[in-house]
Order: C-alpha cells, then sequence, then structure tokens
C-alpha cells in the first residue's frame, strides 16, 4: 500500500482540484450542532472538531427515498422510464473508519446474483476519504467488531492525522491511487518517525474507546438460541420506532412504494425495518407478531444470519443506535447479556 | 438508469370470477419478444403490479407448458388486490419476475404424486399440476386433494370438473363442515382430517401442498402419520415480499431468503428453520 503525507495546506487544494475534475465534494457539516454531511466548497467549511456526523454514510449509496421509475398512462397506454438517475461522481471526506467499514459488508447483499445496479452505480462513482477518530464517541464500540478508529475497511484514502498540520494518506484501493497520480504535487513523502507516529495515534484513539463487548461465543450462542426469555427481557421497552435501523449504516431493508394515482406517479423505494409490524403483515399472516419477535430479528440478522449468509457481522460498533434509541435500549448491554450466558453455559 | 426493479408490461386478456373474492387474470407481454419467448418453472412467482396502487407477490398459476400468456389468481384481501379486482380485460400491469426456485420436476419423474391443495393453495399447485397431466408419461397415479370453505370458494371449478373426469387423475373434493349444500356430493372435512381418511401410501410417492398456513402446519403433521418421509413432501411458503431479489430482507426466515432460496421447500427443509412463518 502506498504511504504519502497531505500537509493541511494541501487538503483545501485537493478539495478544490477534485471540485473542478468535477466531483461533488461531501463532508461533515456543522449546523446548530448538529453534524451532517452536506456539500463542502474548501475545508473552511468542515468543523474543527467533531466525533462523527449524525447520520451514517449510507444515504448516499442507498438514499431513504428515492424513485424507480416514472408512469403514466397515455393514448397508446401506459408507459414507464426508468428516472435518470447516473450517479455524479462524488467524494465523502472525512468519513469515519466505522462507517467506511459498512461499506464491504453491504456490497455483499447488493451484489449477489441480481445486481442492484442503483446501490452499485453510487459505489462505483463514489470516492471515500476516511479521517481517523481522534476523540472517540461515547458509545463506540468498533474495537469490539475487529474494527479501529484508524480503520482502512472502505476506505479508498484513509487519513490519520499526525499533528495538526499533516495528515498520514495510506492509499488503500485502486480508485484511491488514482488521485495520487492525478494531483501529483499535493502529496508529500513520509519522513522516518511518521508510520511511528501514526501507530501512537491509533493507539491513543484505542484506548479511548470507552466500550469493550467480547464477543466469543455470542455467534455460538445465537446459533442454538432462537427459543429464549432473553429476547422478552431486552425488547420489554422497544416501542418499536425504527429510529436505530434509520441510523444504523448497515441496516439496509427497504419497502417499494407507488405514490401517485392511476394515470400519472412514481414508484419509489424508501427505507423499512424490521421493527415496524408492516415489514411482515400480510393479509392473513403475520410470522412476527410482536416486539420482540422484531428485535430477535434485529439482533439475529446482524449477528447471525448475515454472517451466516454473507461473512461478516453486521455491525460496526458506531454506537449510534445506542445515542438515538429514546428508550436507552444499548446493543452493547445486549450482547453483554448474552456474553454472560455464554460464560455461565461454559462453567455449567 | 436500467435496473433490477423495471416491471415488464402485461395486458389482461382475459378475467375470471373463480369464486365471490377470488380472480384469475390471463396476462399476456406487451412487449413483442417476451410474448413469444417468456419461460418459468412451475413454482416461481411474479410481483404484478398496478401502477398507482403498488407491487404484490403472486404464483404463477398456468402451467409453463402452455405457451403465450401466464395466469395468476388472486384474493381480495389488500390495497393491491383490491385494485386488481377493479381491473378490467384490457388494462396494462406491470409484471417482474420470475422469481424463486421451483418444483423439483425431475425427481416427481416415475412417482406418485400427491396433490393436496386448500382454497387460492390450488394456484401454485395447478401451475404443476397442468405441467405434469401435459406430460402425463413421465409420472405414476396422479391424485389432487383439494379442499375450500365451502362450495362456492372453490377455485378452478371447470378445470375440477376436468380432472375428475379423467381416468387418469383421481380427484378428492372437500369443503370444511358447514360449507356443504344438499347437492354436494365430495367430502365434508377439513383437507389434513380428509388427508388422513383417505391415507395415500407414501411408496413410491411424492406428495406436494399448498394452501392457508394452518393447513400446511396440519397436513405436514397428517403425512408424518402416514409414513411419508421428511424429502417426500413438498409445500411453499408464503412470507412478506417486496423486491423477490434478495435484497429488500423482507421474507427472511432465518438466513434463508424466501425470494431466492423458495417459495419451494421441502417438509425436511421447513424442519431446519426458526419457527417464524
Amino acid at each position: 500500500m502506498k504511504e504519502k503525507i497531505l500537509s493541511i495546506k494541501n487538503r483545501d487544494k485537493l478539495i478544490q482540484g477534485l471540485r473542478e475534475k468535477g466531483f461533488r465534494v461531501y463532508g461533515p457539516r456543522e449546523s446548530e450542532g448538529i453534524i451532517l454531511f452536506g456539500e463542502i466548497q474548501s475545508s473552511s467549511d468542515l468543523p474543527p472538531q467533531y466525533t462523527n456526523s449524525a447520520h451514517s454514510i449510507k444515504e448516499f449509496f442507498l438514499p431513504p427515498h428515492e424513485p424507480l421509475l416514472s408512469y403514466e398512462v397515455r393514448k397508446e397506454g401506459i408507459k414507464t422510464h426508468p428516472l435518470d438517475q447516473y450517479p455524479i461522481p462524488s467524494v465523502l471526506y472525512g468519513v469515519r473508519p466505522c462507517d467506511a467499514a459498512y461499506l464491504p459488508i453491504i456490497d455483499k447483499v447488493f451484489a449477489w446474483e441480481e445486481k442492484d445496479e442503483l446501490y452499485l452505480a453510487r459505489r462505483e462513482k463514489t470516492l471515500v476519504i476516511c479521517l481517523a477518530c481522534e476523540e472517540p464517541d461515547e458509545a463506540c464500540f468498533c474495537a469490539s467488531l475487529g474494527y479501529s478508529p484508524t480503520g482502512k475497511e472502505g476506505c479508498d484514502i484513509a487519513l490519520t492525522p499526525l499533528d495538526d498540520k499533516r495528515l498520514f494518506a495510506e492509499f488503500v484501493s485502486e480508485k484511491g491511487e488514482r488521485l495520487l497520480a492525478e494531483f501529483p504535487d499535493l502529496w508529500e513523502e513520509i519522513r522516518p518517525d511518521d508510520e511511528k507516529r501514526r501507530a501512537e495515534v491509533e493507539k491513543e484513539a484505542r484506548g479511548k474507546i470507552r466500550r469493550q463487548v467480547e464477543m466469543e461465543g455470542i455467534k455460538k450462542w445465537l446459533d442454538e438460541h432462537f427459543e429464549d426469555p432473553l429476547w422478552e427481557e431486552i425488547s420489554r421497552r422497544c416501542i418499536g420506532c425504527g429510529a436505530c435501523y434509520y441510523l444504523c449504516p448497515t441496516c439496509h431493508c427497504f419497502d417499494i412504494v407507488d405514490e401517485g394515482n392511476l394515470w400519472r406517479g412514481i414508484r419509489r423505494r424508501i427505507w423499512d425495518t424490521c421493527s415496524f409490524g408492516h415489514f411482515t403483515q400480510m393479509p392473513a399472516h403475520q410470522p412476527r407478531g410482536s416486539q420482540d419477535r422484531r428485535y430477535r430479528q434485529r439482533i439475529m440478522h446482524k449477528f447471525k444470519y448475515y454472517v451466516d449468509r454473507f461473512g461478516p457481522i453486521a455491525c460496526v460498533g458506531c454506537g449510534r443506535c445506542i445515542e438515538v434509541c429514546p428508550v436507552g435500549i444499548d446493543l452493547t448491554e445486549i450482547l453483554a447479556k448474552i456474553k454472560e450466558r455464554v460464560t455461565a453455559s461454559a462453567k455449567d | 438508469m436500467p435496473h433490477i426493479y423495471e416491471p415488464h408490461l402485461v395486458k389482461t386478456e382475459e378475467i375470471i370470477e373463480e369464486t365471490p373474492d377470488i380472480k384469475t387474470f390471463r396476462l399476456v407481454f406487451s412487449e413483442e419478444a417476451l410474448a413469444h419467448n417468456f419461460s418459468f418453472k412451475a413454482g416461481q412467482f411474479c410481483q404484478l403490479s398496478v401502477f398507482g396502487e403498488g407491487e404484490a407477490t403472486f404464483c404463477i398459476a398456468s402451467s409453463p407448458t402452455r405457451k403465450g400468456y401466464i395466469e395468476c389468481s388472486f384474493k381480495r384481501v389488500g390495497k393491491v388486490t383490491q385494485s386488481l379486482h377493479d381491473r378490467e380485460v384490457g388494462d396494462t400491469l406491470g409484471f417482474r419476475g420470475p422469481y424463486g426456485n421451483w418444483f423439483p420436476l425431475e425427481e416427481m419423474k416415475g412417482k406418485n404424486l400427491i396433490f393436496v391443495g386448500g382454497g387460492i393453495g390450488l394456484a401454485p399447485l395447478r401451475s404443476l399440476i397442468w405441467n405434469c397431466l401435459d406430460t402425463r408419461g413421465d409420472f405414476a397415479e396422479i391424485m389432487i386433494l383439494y379442499g375450500a370453505r365451502s362450495i362456492a370458494d372453490l377455485v378452478y371449478k371447470a378445470e375440477l370438473r376436468e380432472w375428475e373426469s379423467r381416468s387418469d387423475v383421481k380427484l378428492v373434493r372437500t369443503v370444511d363442515p358447514g360449507g356443504e349444500d344438499e347437492t354436494w356430493d365430495g367430502h365434508i372435512g377439513f383437507v389434513p382430517a380428509i388427508l388422513e381418511k383417505i391415507s395415500p401410501s407414501p411408496e413410491k410417492a411424492i406428495l406436494i401442498t399448498c394452501g392457508p398456513p394452518i393447513m400446511i402446519k396440519f397436513v405436514l403433521q397428517a403425512t408424518d402419520k402416514l409414513g411419508f418421509l421428511p424429502e417426500q413432501v413438498i409445500t411453499t411458503l408464503e412470507m412478506k415480499m417486496k423486491c423477490g431479489l434478495g435484497k429488500c430482507g423482507r421474507c427472511n426466515i432465518g438466513n434463508i431468503y424466501v425470494c431466492k432460496d423458495g417459495p419451494v421447500f421441502t417438509y425436511q427443509q421447513i424442519l431446519s428453520l426458526p419457527a417464524e412463518f
């Protein structure tokens, strides 16, 4: 992997240069105390400090709602038009490593057998530049899942601040390496101590993560406990609002709805979640008729079913579900409760 | 951008009123090439849509051996099916498919086939039954047990008569207690009970069942009592679906996507699934 230095001074030139080449550049922006990704003109739009954006970056790849096609009745019959959604080449700057790590996980479901061209085209056209996390949030637990505040999974370029003037740049993907060639003057050679400093930054950041979940044995427990009193216990508080889903980077379930009348309208894909009863409600049959069954699906899908089907755990430890839950349900507490049962059964 | 969620257009060529709340639509593809070349296998399903009301999942109820059209039957139970019931001959619908797996026709060859259907659950079986009847020489005995709540709720009435009159098919009809009238000459009783009563031999047999989830549950129990092995029994699972393509996550039962790994499962496969369907 190629490694270079990007100075803070050159970072602004990079943002300008990307814009001149036709990229839309998005970065974290602060508005009334809330950090959200938005289009940026220069690095002066970036907040001096931020832990992570309130929303994950999934909305850039699977928008909360997107038109799939329009339809209209004409003299000769109904006509449908796929809507023009060829994505504009974009750069996401300042993505936290946990959020970037969601991409290779979720690529699997959108790319297996029939390809979801809408998702995959956005993936192809979007460059992800990560900025290492120096101050993890109270709810963060990425390290428990094998990720790191300075991780590189899903990044095209991974940046780690060495001090307030220099960023250590790792060119993770071929797409990222292209920027090396396209902006040859912006990248400086690394100095002898830079790699050491980068490792120190990682160690410091890891040390600041307050939550830790011991994952060993959890998958096996889930394999064997589809029926267990735990599901009722942990979901008693859940009001089924789905907020955890909306903020979760890896949650990717959706609905398809028509908006319009019998003469003209739009067919739209919208986010949807297993937290809602309507998700599996059929006219005369409801396989997940209570909130504990729906909550079980959420945990099982992330930590067992997705693993069985596609390999990785569908959680990156970003902690948003913990922060947003209006009734204080805490995923790390749930995992810890499962772990207690794993440990208890090991003693038996 | 063309994408996997884009429907083809189909025209309603014929509408048959099966029961007070079930209709069958005969559909023909508007695209010339598809009208001639569309192919599928018995057991597969599709997403049909009324533009403006949305998509819903239906099995293809016609046989792959009958070319040039497809048929779907639906009960008026929700928003989309209500709207479908309001359509007329000549109306255009959206179609995506065929999706999912299919009945294991090759493995069924040379075997005695026992079809057990309830209510509108005869629709996917009908596709397979006609497929088998159109290649009748490939199979040994064929028995069809079909029941509904009442005489009025029996679907494909003309075809039931046709099967009854054929010497190479044994048709057993039943209606739920109270669903009969003085003219009824079939059985009276729930499908699983009648299955136990007529007690078909599991010898060299495959039993295929479709119907309401509660009926399937008791039919599977009945097959145990009759000595069928779980791998001799095939059914279809119904879960709510949207994409039909293994993306939207709605039809998951454990790590299974019913839309991709199903809807056709053996009883043996079903025994390994979490009890959530």
